[in-house]
């Protein structure tokens, strides 16, 4: 188990990270999630020893490792631009660190060989230069490498960033894939929220060098602590007050307070009316819509709010500009910060 | 000490350290015993007189007409030199990479040939052909009885000598400016309706204009320093450089010696000064993302055209017949030597044979490349192991005054660094551990070593800042040691840099004679004091005749280490390694951008 605990790191009078804390579980596939410059690589090279904490610990099974050097930590780590040396081939490159625990010959061919399989690397691949193959294909490498010596732990600082996005998408299913059938720890490092509510188990979104909320990538999204959080992960509406008035006269009175800050998902506004009868109907009119294939989007007036709304497509339904209509909003999705 | 004191001392690697805090008292034992006691003592030997602070040698030296001259006789030359060596260097790069002038690249092949064909090489070669006993001198002599044989001497041959050698940085950055004009620009300016020399004078000096004053600048400060060329051709004409070499064997005339130093140091300096400001102000090349390469300007008044090229063409010849000439008598015998006659019945191998079967011919080249390979190798070695202290620590104050200290042999002149040495370690002194310098046969390879650092340094430091630093996070991660992952990651990816260095290093002092003929052993003569020595001997045709195979073999050499550096060779070593294709590419050190070194050899010595 890893537990980090009151975490701080400086550069000079510049605090990167504060007060930051978390626990992962072994097998667990961890995600620091936020934008750039918020902590999250700052983290991430702590625990692997690259920056020394100006407070704080990182201990691992019960062991405080900040001062063990990089090189005795027995992590592996992945890097954003993968890192591979360029003057070894696929397969030196994989066998690196095994070559450093003076493991035999046979020893290292066996698990390069195993390795190869795991990330699908075919063995006339394996004597190629790292500079001969693809993004894709050096991403395979930088991973084979990374799991070489069998850490229990594995950093990943934004992998899949380099890639498009259709490479990504499946290489993100493979990384999952690795972790499951390998049991190793992952702490995954990314900005890419979709990527992180896909493959982690739990998230903890930074801001500004802090941790703004940990949790599954569910009660993230459906339960959002902080307003920056609800931003940040997915598509939210941010409800005017005249709508939050006509929520509140229209359900328990001033459930919401008018003051605070309010927010619902676009997936959760409904065009008819929802098997709970708690909805608010409400009338709107339909500004624009976008037809993307398998859903379409609406922008909608109601009263001093503009709503975006998803609709799955059904093939059936068109919905004209300046249409009027009635729109549903369940009260328990609206999302409420501050006031 | 408990067992956990004992894991904490093991897990902070202290004694892994310990090679470290070594490097570093070696650091600085260099930097205080070579880099800057010598050279405080050069300003206590002027000024500190019996005890006491004197100022007697600027009195002297003003009552010296043959200082007072010399000085005056180097600021003549390097403005001179400006002029004429700026107007050359722009009309050939002009002509070869702007104007579409017909047979451009035979053209840029004869005015390239100074890259080569330089230092006392060059010198020689133009003695070869205008000297008292050069082909040129004969061929006039027979027309012209009652000319002067000695015709070619004084300040017109220097500044003639100097200005077609110094032309080699135009054909560097010049054209590399030219080359990196967007097309785009010229026929924006064309369609606004500019004509062809509008175009040249609004749009393309002005884009090149910092790149010029740089080149202003260094024409100025090789004039300012010239060694060979005076020596050689100058006869009456006597410049700072040799007569600092005269006064120091004169120990009555030593503190002129070093107040000229002094003076030529202070020049430098300014000049330096000037050219970084100069660069700070940044360039005008494109700023188009889709910038599209020059194309040949056809110049279209026919009489224009025409004068263009026969003018590239005469200057062709003037840069490649003393080449050629040279190249070809090298394989003459004695006779034809001697009677500058080109026959196939005089062909022969035999200068060869001599120059490898004669122990005191084949001498000075083993020698030269000995010192200059020796300390090519430890200069590279030396600054990779500084430059990655500097690196590791950018944001300590000391590194980055180690850094400076080590570009001190760009501020001053190599003479002013030898006569620094040799006041300092003219006895046996502790700081050498009871060594002396002068006399000995390590203390000239030890001046082209310590010549070399700054520009190594400045190489090798760009060579890490192009280096992924992830390599070494990701090596360490995977448990490697410091050390390891400096020899097996770091190192293999600064190896086509280190070897292009030491190349480079080793081609610039092969033929050095501003610094042999300050220190060498006399036992152990280089290729610079013997070229200078048989070209001295001016009617010894044996002397000729080894000075010309000397010149062929430099420039075979020369040519090799290019080739190496920056032609096939390279990119054959890169695919080797697959740099090439990665992120971050480490390449050899690009002449082209070192635009602002003062390490660009003086190409009329050799040296710097």
């Amino acid at each position: 188990m890893i537990e980090i605990r009151d975490l701080q790191i400086k550069y000079d009078d510049f605090i990167a990270i504060n007060d930051v804390n978390f626990e992962i579980k072994e097998g667990e596939f961890f995600t620091l999630l936020g934008p750039s410059g918020c902590g999250k690589t700052t983290t991430l090279r702590s625990i692997a020893g690259f920056l020394k904490p100006s407070k704080g610990s990182i201990n691992v099974n019960g062991k405080n490792i900040i001062n063990i050097p990089v090189e005795k930590r027995e992590l592996g780590m992945i890097f954003q631009s993968y890192a591979l040396f360029p003057t070894m081939s696929v397969y030196d490159n994989i066998a690196y660190g095994l070559k450093i625990e003076k493991r035999s010959k046979s020893q290292i061919q066996e698990r390069v060989l195993e390795l190869a399989d795991l990330v699908e690397l075919n063995e006339e691949q394996l004597q190629k230069n790292v500079s001969d193959l693809s993004g894709g294909q050096q991403q395979r490498v930088a991973i084979a490498r990374a799991l070489a010596k069998k850490p229990n732990i594995v950093l990943f600082d934004e992998p899949l960033s380099n890639l498009d996005a259709k490479l990504r998408k499946q290489l993100r299913l493979e990384l999952k894939r690795i972790q499951r059938e390998t049991g190793m720890t992952a702490i995954y490092v990314t900005h890419d929220q979709d990527e992180a509510l896909e493959i982690s188990d739990h998230i903890a979104v930074f801001n500004d060098g802090k941790i703004e909320q940990i949790g599954t990538p569910r009660e993230i999204y459906d339960h959002s602590a902080t307003e920056f959080v609800c931003n940040f992960i997915g598509e939210a509406n941010s409800i005017g007050s005249d709508l939050i008035q006509y929520i509140n006269d229209h359900t328990d009175k001033n459930r919401f307070n008018p003051e605070a800050k309010h927010y619902i998902r676009e997936e959760k506004i409904k065009l008819w009316v929802p098997s709970n009868s708690q909805a608010v109907p409400i009338n709107a009119t339909v500004v624009d819509g976008v037809f993307y294939g398998t859903f379409s989007t609406y922008i909608c007036k109601a009263l001093d709010t503009t709503l975006r709304i998803i609709v799955k497509e059904d093939g059936n339904t068109t919905i004209d500009s300046k249409k009027e209509l009635t729109i549903y909003i369940d009260p328990k999705d609206i999302l409420e910060y501050g006031g | 000490m408990n067992s956990s004191k004992i894991t904490k001392f093991r897990e902070s690697n202290y004694l892994s350290k310990i090679p470290f805090y070594l490097f570093c008292i070696f650091i600085a034992w260099f930097i205080l015993s070579l880099l800057i006691l010598p050279n405080i003592n050069v300003l206590v030997d002027i000024f500190w007189v019996d005890g006491q602070l004197s100022l007697s040698a600027f009195d002297r030296l003003s009552r010296s007409d043959r200082a007072i001259r010399a000085v005056l006789n180097s600021f003549l030359l390097a403005s001179v030199l400006t002029i004429t060596v700026n107007i050359v260097g722009t009309f050939i790069v002009l002509a070869t990479e702007y104007f579409d002038i017909k047979g451009a690249k035979l053209l840029r092949v004869g005015f390239m040939s100074t890259l080569v064909f330089s230092g006392m090489v060059l010198n020689n070669g133009y003695l070869y052909v205008y000297g008292q006993n050069g082909v040129l001198t004969n061929l006039l002599l027979q027309v012209f009885p009652n000319m002067d044989p000695n015709w070619f001497t004084g300040f017109p041959a220097v500044l003639f000598v100097m200005t077609f050698a110094c032309t080699t940085n135009h054909m560097l950055f010049l054209r590399n400016g030219v080359k990196g004009l967007d097309n785009n620009t010229i026929e924006a300016a064309k369609n606004l309706g500019s004509n062809q020399w509008q175009v040249l004078r609004q749009i393309v000096f002005p884009t090149l204009f910092p790149v010029i004053i740089t080149l202003v600048i260094m024409s100025f400060q090789l004039g300012l320093g010239a060694m060979a060329a005076p020596t050689m051709v100058g006869g009456e004409f006597e410049t700072i450089s040799p007569l600092i070499l005269n006064f120091t064997q004169r120990p009555a005339s030593r503190d002129l010696a070093a107040l000229l130093s002094i003076i030529l140091g202070f020049a430098q300096i300014i000049l330096l000064i000037v050219m970084t400001r100069n660069e700070k102000k940044g360039n005008f090349m494109s700023i188009s993302k889709t910038k599209t390469r020059v194309v040949k300007q056809k110049i279209e008044n026919p009489v224009l055209n025409g004068i263009v090229h026969v003018l590239a063409y005469v200057l062709f010849l003037i840069y490649l017949i003393p080449l050629v000439l040279v190249v070809l008598f090298s394989f003459m015998n004695l006779q034809g030597i001697s009677q500058s006659i080109l026959s196939l019945e005089y062909f022969t191998l035999d200068n060869y044979a001599d120059i490898l079967s004669n122990r005191s011919n084949f001498g000075p080249l083993l020698t030269s490349m000995v010192y200059s390979g020796g300390a090519a190798v430890l200069a590279v070695l030396f600054m990779i192991l500084v430059a990655r202290l500097v690196m590791k620590n950018k944001k300590n104050k000391l590194a980055e005054w180690t850094e400076y200290l080590f570009y001190i042999p760009w501020l001053l002149p190599g003479l002013m660094i030898a006569l620094g040495l040799i006041i300092s370690y003219d006895s046996p002194s502790l700081l050498l551990f009871g060594n002396s310098v002068v006399g000995s046969v390590w203390i000239l390879p030890l001046i082209y070593l310590i010549m070399m650092l700054p520009s190594t340094l400045r190489y090798i430091k760009g060579a890490y800042y192009s280096f992924d630093n992830n390599l070494e996070d990701a090596s360490r991660i995977l448990g490697s040691s410091s050390i390891r992952t400096f020899v097996q990651v770091i190192l293999p990816a600064l190896l086509p840099t280190a070897l292009a260095l030491v190349a480079l290093n080793f081609n610039n002092f092969l033929a050095d004679y501003d610094l042999s003929a300050f220190l060498y052993h006399p036992a152990y003569p280089t290729l610079g004091i013997a070229i200078r020595k048989n070209a001295d001997a001016a009617n010894n045709v044996n002397a000729a005749a080894v000075n010309l195979v000397y010149s062929v073999i430099i420039m075979g050499v020369s040519a090799i280490m290019f080739y190496i550096v920056y032609g096939r060779g390279s990119k054959i070593g890169e695919r080797k390694s697959g740099i090439k294709k990665s992120k971050k590419v480490i390449k050899a050190p690009v002449i082209e951008t070192g635009i602002g070194d003062t390490g660009v050899s003086d190409p009329t010595t050799g040296g710097k």
